[in-house]
């Protein structure tokens, strides 16, 4: 399985694995080919982050310990 | 009084007559119980109502009032709560049937604040599914209808408060906005909505969609009403880590019709792209009346703007499929097919991407926070259109690039998932109608933690208009 670039399109074959990995029924062919879709279709529009100068910014998900 | 008028009285005007006794609270609340008697096959706001309860409620706060025991403006006054704020005793379903028989043993933060406050329940009300959605579509309950014109949405997800709210079934009613939605049905139903400071109003006991975007907010039909809801129920809660501590100050000291010495920053990139032309005038004539009554008007610009949709999506999505991942493969096929489709894109933002969308928000957050440093407020339009038709998936619209129309979810949330990502108040008040007879609406954001400049300039506005008294012809 290659890796997963960000934004970049699923190729048919890493999109079946993490959907059955998510635990979705990936028997429906049809449910998949359109949810395949419109994943990428979504995904394409994340290549717009990698256009932010992110590199000063640190994402607000970091540890704080409890002082407690 | 009239009592065919009751219903459509604000909170403001309401607590006067009920602490006086000239009324009671169980005439309000027969009243609010016709109106939605007959407004109600039409607009299909409520998705569990509770007469019974609202009238031994009343009767309640009558002999309270009765003994000298006044609790304060919201003593007596009706209200409704989107149907994903838990309810002792009353079920609760987010706008889904998988959770119809969902019935909370606890009052979620908000709605023991209103109790706390002597406001009277009148019942849940409806909402899209999950609150993922800014249409107010639902096939479980049946689709919420715009008093305006029931042939077009009331927006979402919290519709049933924008119809409810407009069409004087209830006095103040609850939202939650996280990427638009108290501010989208309050634009496009003609009512105000304020989506408070993120941390200003306790999430605890609400259902989540987004922890990090998550606001509930009032939806009124006045300012005033807004700024007393904001009394009963915001500050610190032990029980919702985010809310910020310190006082809350009373709101209602800044209704002073007086916006001289504000500076108001109009958004450049709000009035490009896909915008209505009567929508945008409206919006523009409505910011030069501020300016005429003394604010400051200038041009800002935020590039980051074009940023907006991509950090809210990946964000959105990877945090509302966190939360719903259980039912969705559990239950998926009962969800509303729209609400199942995004639940599951959501199953493939990676964890980068998500990370990637939070630094981004940061960057943006610096970029609005510079524009605040210059100018109290914000400017521009809530939506890029009044309320288009039901299930519409493509809007025709000035601007559009392919001639095809916009998408709706994209668009109806273009303006107003700036505010989510940034987490600063900012509130949606009435700004006269387009020539299809559907109202549009300024949108005004403040610094963070200051919703009372915010307050201040809205309800200059709407005293110095009478869009606020309009009434829909339902």
């Amino acid at each position: 399985m290659s890796s997963i670039d960000a934004g970049a399109e699923l190729s048919l074959d890493v999109f079946l694995h993490l959907a059955a990995d998510a635990g979705l029924d990936v028997s429906d062919t049809a449910r998949m080919d359109d949810l395949r879709r419109r994943v990428n279709m979504m995904r394409g529009g994340f290549a717009a982050l990698h256009e932010i100068d992110v590199s000063k910014a640190e994402s607000p998900a970091a540890f704080v310990p409890d002082a407690g | 009084m009239p009592a065919n008028e009751l219903h459509y009285l604000s909170a403001w005007e309401l607590s006067g007559l009920i602490r006086s006794r000239e009324i009671s609270p169980v005439d309000v609340v027969e009243a609010c119980l016709a109106r939605i008697e007959a407004t109600e096959p039409t607009l299909n706001s409520f998705i569990t109502l509770l007469p019974e309860q609202a009238r031994a409620a009343a009767q309640r706060a009558e002999a309270e009032i009765g003994r000298g025991s006044y609790r304060g403006p919201l003593h007596g006054i009706p209200v409704g709560l989107k149907d994903l704020f838990n309810t002792a005793g009353v079920r609760t379903t987010s706008g889904t049937r998988i959770y119809d028989t969902h019935v909370p043993d606890e009052d979620c933060t908000v709605a023991a604040r209103f109790n706390a406050a002597g406001a009277i329940l009148l019942g849940k009300l409806n909402m899209h599914p999950l609150a993922f959605g800014p249409t107010g579509e639902n096939a479980d309950y049946g689709h919420m209808h715009n008093p305006w014109n029931p042939e077009r949405i009331t927006g979402g997800s919290s519709g049933g408060s924008g119809s409810a709210t407009a069409a004087g079934q209830c006095t103040i009613t609850m939202g939650s906005d996280t990427g638009g939605s108290v501010r989208i049905p309050a634009a496009l139903c003609g009512i105000v909505g304020l989506k408070p400071t993120y941390g200003r109003i306790s999430r605890a006991g609400l259902t989540p969609l987004s922890w990090c975007l998550d606001h509930p907010g009032p939806m009124t039909r006045t300012v005033e009403d807004a700024a007393l809801a904001m009394n009963a129920i915001a500050g610190p809660d032990p029980k919702d880590h985010v809310t910020a501590p310190g006082p809350v100050p009373d709101y209602t000291q800044a209704l002073t019709e007086d916006v001289r010495g504000l500076r108001i920053g109009v958004v450049r990139e709000f009035f490009d792209g896909p915008l209505d032309g009567e929508v945008a005038s409206l919006a523009q004539q409505a910011i030069s009346a501020l300016g005429e009554m003394g604010a400051e008007i200038v041009e800002v610009s935020l590039p980051m703007f074009q940023y907006a949709q991509p950090i809210s999506n990946v964000i959105l999505s990877a945090e509302a499929t966190a939360a719903h991942r259980d039912i969705l493969l559990s239950d998926g096929d009962q969800l509303y097919p729209q609400v199942r489709d995004r639940l599951e894109e959501g199953l493939f933002i990676t964890a980068s991407e998500y990370l990637r969308a939070q630094q981004g928000r940061q960057v943006f957050c610096q970029q609005v926070g510079r524009l605040l440093q210059d100018v109290d407020l914000l400017a521009g339009p809530v939506e890029p259109v009044t309320a288009p038709e039901i299930l519409a998936r493509r809007i025709e619209i000035d601007g559009s690039l392919d001639g095809a129309g916009e998408p709706a979810v994209p668009l109806l949330t273009r303006y107003t998932r700036v505010y989510n990502i940034t987490g600063s108040p900012a509130i949606s008040v009435p700004c006269g109608f387009a020539s299809d007879g559907l109202p549009a609406a300024l949108h005004l954001a403040g610094r963070n933690f200051d919703e009372a400049t915010v307050l201040r300039a809205a309800y200059a506005y709407q005293q110095a208009h009478d869009w606020h008294r309009q009434r829909p012809p339902i």
